[in-house]
């Protein structure tokens, strides 16, 4: 059963099972450029963690500011500061 | 080796009361801003946890733009007198005067008179060198950088490329006379830990969260519910009853309602963990354009 359907089946189970969850703490290490957002925007990505009109800002945003040739730029998941954005 | 034993929401509300009580142990001055909704009732609830059994060594304050939803303000009003708190209510007397609201002046002029320019005044006039907010990274992305103890100059500008370190758990609290601090207890949180904890510890919210029968109009793709007289309709246009709820509560004006039939916590759980947009789909203020958050925050908005 996926999570979607056990979602639907069964809230109060669910909710149940999620008050027992742990916590996973996770830090990228790098210089500028190095690609931390980049990593951490891919994940957010694979693990299907995005909503519709997130990633509908997402495309706009890659093709207007994105370094990846008008293919998604994960990064900007994460760099959403202007004067991030400015840096070169 | 205690810590094995948490669950994540126990270890998030750890966090959030060990940062109410560093701003309260450091700060002269701190505030609690109260906005009525889902966060910051949640707020609400961690800092009575904190201080128990001691009342909240802080007030609260509540920037009124004039047009929140009615039963907003009854609920504020109940709170208040159920917890014995100590409420201050700003408004901008002087946007009043000028007549500044949404339909005549737009969102974007309406936000930053009404709630940045008043926040500010408030800030100013009690001199509050900290002010507690219930803003979390996974909103937007100008939040999602912002520290926890976030530096503000003298005036209450943010300047994203000026951020102080923050290494883990220690939180820096020194700020000169004038500049200010605001602190983000809800910093990790995300919407769904928000409601699980709402579920969890029962508390209290605004009732226009859960679906009712509402009247309602739609404007540019928005559901916007008639509050009250103010509301100007177009020739032909008229209010609709529909079952609707809301994701996120601001300005009735500038808030889109969804519809949907979920009456309980679960149901709205349930809804938002198969939903396909995000809470700020339905805030008309984010989307002037990209960037917007950011430029307001650096203006001194929360």
């Amino acid at each position: 059963m996926s999570v979607k359907q056990e979602i639907s089946a069964d809230i109060e189970q669910y909710l149940k099972s999620q008050e027992e969850k742990g916590m996973l703490r996770f830090i990228t290490c790098g210089s500028v450029d190095d690609g931390k957002s980049t990593l951490i925007g891919r994940l957010l990505w694979d693990s299907k963690m995005l909503f519709e009109d997130q990633l509908a800002t997402l495309a706009s945003e890659s093709k207007r500011v994105g370094t990846q040739g008008g293919n998604i730029d994960y990064a900007l998941l994460l760099d959403g500061l202007q004067a991030e954005r400015e840096q070169v | 080796m205690i810590e094995k034993h948490l669950t994540h929401l126990r270890q998030l509300e750890a966090e959030s009361i060990h940062i109410f009580r560093e701003v309260a142990a450091e700060f002269e001055k701190p505030v609690m801003l109260y906005s009525i909704g889902k966060d910051s009732s949640v707020l609400l609830h961690l800092a009575r946890k904190a201080f128990h059994p001691s009342p909240i060594p802080f007030p609260l304050l509540h920037v009124d733009t004039t047009w929140k939803f009615r039963e907003m303000i009854s609920f504020r009003d109940q709170i208040a007198k159920d917890y014995n708190l100590d409420l201050l209510v700003h408004i901008n007397e002087e946007g009043v005067k000028q007549g500044i609201g949404p339909f005549t002046h737009g969102s974007a002029l309406h936000t930053d008179v009404m709630k940045t320019e008043s926040l500010k005044q408030a800030l100013n006039h009690y001199k509050f060198d900290a002010a507690f907010g219930g803003a979390r990274r996974d909103e937007e992305a100008s939040r999602a950088k912002e520290r926890i103890f976030s530096f503000r100059t003298e005036t209450h500008r943010w300047d994203p490329k000026n951020q102080r370190p923050e290494l883990w758990n220690i939180y820096n609290a020194r700020v000169r006379k004038g500049e200010s601090i605001r602190a983000f207890p809800l910093s990790n949180w995300t919407e769904l830990d928000i409601w699980q904890y709402i579920y969890l510890e029962n508390i209290p919210i605004v009732p226009l969260y859960f679906a009712k029968e509402r009247p309602v109009v739609e404007r540019d793709g928005m559901l916007i519910m008639v509050d009250d007289e103010r509301m100007p309709l177009n020739e032909g246009e008229v209010p609709q009853m529909k079952s609707v709820r809301f994701r996120t509560l601001g300005c009735y004006p500038l808030t889109g309602a969804i519809e949907s039939t979920a009456a309980t916590l679960p149901e709205i759980i349930q809804e938002m963990l198969v939903a396909k947009t995000s809470e700020r789909q339905g805030r008309l203020i984010d989307k002037d354009q990209s960037g917007s958050m950011e430029r307001k925050k650096q203006e001194g908005y929360f």
